[in-house]
């Protein structure tokens, strides 16, 4: 007979990580790592400057641990902080360099590309990509978040009707690429 | 059109997650966790700081020794700081002080106009 152990909760391994536990931060770094190099990944669409990004989430969310809110929840704090993380280097690289624009869609895969895209992830991830920043946000957002348009709306700082427009507008262009194909 | 967008919904949460890179866990804590845990042990002073302090405190604690044991020495020295402060504060110090002052004022601003004014050698 073996007794399970709860696995200890967000809130509990940052009250943790403020008593001076590093490992309960380890922990916490080890929940979240993928999910929030996942949205710094769909926001950049660089791999080297989404594992920035996401390290500098981490990094600045260590540093300010103190102002995590109690009964708050981490998943959307982290996704906030990596989410800023991202806009400050867009803005960056928009300023600096005559790089793609944030908002600007891609232009639509070509059909040598689309023969390529044969499974459906795949077809998935590049309409995701295709889409401008801030429905590519919104959708990789309520992908990792589930249907909690609260949340989504916290991460990005936006009201609860924008998200839910974005949201509508990024799933019927996400609609219309796919069945294209 | 729900139909299609419920599709799309099933799709979209049977999407898997990036795989982030192999060394990002790790950089993230070397940046956090390690490097607090690596401060923590790190001595509060570096050894030449703490042989410093150790020196200035070892010579403090001699000069106390000596004033407090020998009230000679303690006149001899009041006596030596007394007249090296008069030496500075002499008219003919204080003039020779203020021309060099002066000299090597005008010489860094006439420097500073690109006059070349000889101050490291000829220039090629």
């Amino acid at each position: 007979m073996s007794a399970t152990v709860a696995e200890p909760d967000d809130g509990q391994l940052v009250a943790a990580a403020l008593a001076g536990r590093g490992e309960a931060f380890g922990t916490l770094v080890e929940r979240y790592e993928r999910a929030v190099y996942h949205l710094c990944l769909r926001t950049m669409r660089d791999p080297q400057e989404a594992q920035d990004c996401a390290q500098e989430a981490f990094f600045k969310a260590f540093r300010s641990l103190r102002t995590f809110k109690a009964g708050a929840k981490f998943s959307t704090w982290i996704f906030s902080i990596a989410y800023h993380a991202c806009c400050d280097r867009l803005g960056r690289r928009k300023r600096f360099a005559d790089t793609e624009l944030p908002d600007a869609a891609d232009p639509s895969p070509g059909p040598a590309q689309l023969a390529e895209q044969r499974d459906e992830a795949r077809a998935l991830r590049a309409a995701i990509d295709a889409l401008p920043e801030k429905y590519r946000t919104v959708i990789t957002l309520y992908h990792l978040q589930g249907r909690q348009y609260e949340e989504i709306a916290q991460v990005l700082d936006l009201p609860m009707g924008t998200v839910k427009t974005h949201l509508f507008r990024a799933k019927d262009l996400l609609r219309k690429t796919l069945t294209t194909q | 059109m729900n139909q299609d967008f419920d599709d799309l919904d099933r799709a979209l949460f049977a999407l898997p997650l990036e795989t982030p890179p192999p060394g990002l866990r790790e950089s993230i804590l070397n940046a956090t966790v390690y490097a607090q845990a690596r401060a923590a042990l790190e001595p509060v002073a570096r050894p030449w700081e703490a042989w410093l302090a150790g020196g200035a405190l070892a010579v403090a604690v001699w000069l106390v020794f000596v004033l407090v044991a020998d009230k000679g020495f303690a006149a001899a020295l009041t006596s030596s700081a007394l007249t090296v402060a008069r030496a500075f504060a002499a008219p003919a110090t204080v003039l020779w002080l203020g021309a060099g002052g002066a000299v090597a004022a005008w010489l860094l601003f006439f420097n500073s106009l690109g006059l070349r004014l000889p101050l490291g050698g000829a220039r090629s």
